[in-house]
């Protein structure tokens, strides 16, 4: 790794001050699961890197009466572990514990995964279906953002020069809600996400039809996705009342992916309308994860 | 420009001076000595860097020495103890979970993270807990059931 300057801010606003002051030549440091490694490889070589170790008050998980807000360095270990999280809203401790290994979860942090923005993010489409909001601290005050607005591209995130990600916070789903993420990949563990799919559905009790859908998609476009044209479809109808080709055609219509590495893509075309299939089966069946 | 770091490892106050840009990894192998901690990616994919970060499994590749001022780490060479070994080493021995001993110590480590916090674990658990540890040599089938034997043992389940 290239030497840099070190710096370890003291307060939010010191952080915030040397980002301002910094600007590109800058990196944050949570985790490091991301930075580290990039560094490491020599795809990054910043000059300076700004440790957010000491900003401990970023660092918590919190049970509110409308929902969850979690600090912007909450491990994502923490994440999986939450007990009243589990129970709640599980589908966030069951997108965290598809990242990595329990030793890369114990260092990499939510806004690491969510500032990162790596179309594959697997903590993105869970928040998405939960219409979950961040809290963005800068120099000239706080502002909030949906997440969905939050992402810009790959790589890229709403932060202006100067601002860091605080906060998340995610309301509790609706009553009778269930919802879940799957992920594809070649490995079980430690590897990203060929797709990713997160659905959080509703249903009406007696007759099981779908009252409310909300779908996300993760890895087939530049950003984490809401697949809104999906979640219409899927409302006001019952498992049996769905077209399995035209569920289909509206997934892949929905996303943009690309060919890379982890696949080409034609065969993410295919899986996201499978997963996506698989997530809404599997909801509508009364599974949950 | 140097930095002094103090922390505790394996129990003992330990200060040095390190660079901004040098890792836990680095600092535990060449400035302290202590070699049982292996090098295999140093990309946190092939977990044979693990050490424990007060008492949880973390890739010491990807820490920066000064992440650890003022914590605890705990090395392979930290945990047996008034030399005896720790039930996790004497099972991988007795049971044949070790062929070249490469990845050993970290899966040791991990192991002791997770038995630590989850005494009776299943076979899912345990490897859904060890998926960050690689073996080449094994097959992983002889670490399993030597972390179930020493579950067992730290459980008190028999006698020793």
């Amino acid at each position: 790794m290239k030497k840099f300057q070190y710096h370890e801010p003291k307060t939010i606003a010191e952080a915030c001050s040397l980002l301002s002051e910094l600007g590109d030549s800058a990196r944050l440091l949570a985790g490091g699961t991301d930075l580290i490694v990039r560094m490491k490889k020599g795809l990054l070589a910043p000059e300076h890197v700004i440790d957010l170790k000491l900003l401990q008050e970023l660092n918590y998980i919190q049970e509110t009466e409308a929902g969850y807000t979690f600090g912007a360095l909450t491990h994502l270990a923490s994440i999986v572990e939450h007990t009243g999280l589990k129970e709640r809203i599980p589908v966030l401790a069951s997108s965290a514990a598809t990242i990595g290994s329990s030793q890369i979860r114990n260092l990499a942090t939510l806004g690491g995964n969510l500032c990162n923005a790596a179309p594959s993010a697997d903590m993105a489409p869970g928040l998405l279906v939960l219409a979950a909001t961040v809290k963005i601290v800068g120099p000239h005050g706080s502002r909030n953002s949906t997440l969905e607005d939050f992402f810009c591209g790959p790589g890229e995130v709403d932060l202006a020069r100067g601002e860091l990600l605080t906060e998340v916070t995610v309301p509790y789903p609706a009553v009778g809600c269930r919802s879940l993420y799957l992920k594809h990949g070649p490995r079980k563990a430690m590897d990203c996400a060929v797709v990713g799919v997160a659905a959080a559905l509703v249903l009406e009790e007696s007759t099981r039809c779908c009252k409310s859908a909300r779908i996300a998609l993760g890895a087939v476009a530049p950003t984490p996705v809401r697949m809104r044209e999906v979640e219409n479809h899927l409302e006001g109808k019952r498992l049996a009342e769905i077209s399995h080709p035209g569920l289909a055609r509206l997934v892949q219509m929905g996303i943009e992916p690309i060919s890379d590495v982890r696949g080409s893509a034609a065969y993410r075309q295919e899986v996201a309308a499978v997963l996506t299939l698989r997530a809404v089966n599997s909801l509508m069946n009364g599974k949950e994860r | 420009m140097k930095r002094k770091i103090s922390f505790r490892l394996n129990d003992q106050p330990v200060s040095l001076e390190v660079e901004p840009h040098w890792t836990l990894l680095r600092i535990i192998r060449q400035e302290l000595g202590l070699t049982g901690t292996k090098e295999g990616c140093g990309e946190g994919e092939c977990g044979s860097c693990t050490v424990l970060l007060e008492g949880k499994a973390v890739n010491a590749c990807l820490i920066l020495a000064m992440n650890v001022v003022g914590k605890a780490v705990t090395t392979i060479e930290g945990i047996a103890k008034n030399g005896q070994l720790h039930p996790l080493q004497a099972s991988f021995v007795e049971l044949g979970a070790i062929q070249c001993g490469f990845c050993s110590p970290g899966m040791i480590l991990s192991a002791k993270a997770l038995l630590d916090r989850q005494p009776s674990p299943t076979e899912e658990q345990i490897r859904f807990e060890m998926a960050g540890n690689l073996c080449r040599c094994t097959g992983y089938a002889k670490i399993v059931e030597a972390i179930q034997a020493a579950a067992e043992v730290m459980r008190g389940d028999r006698d020793e």
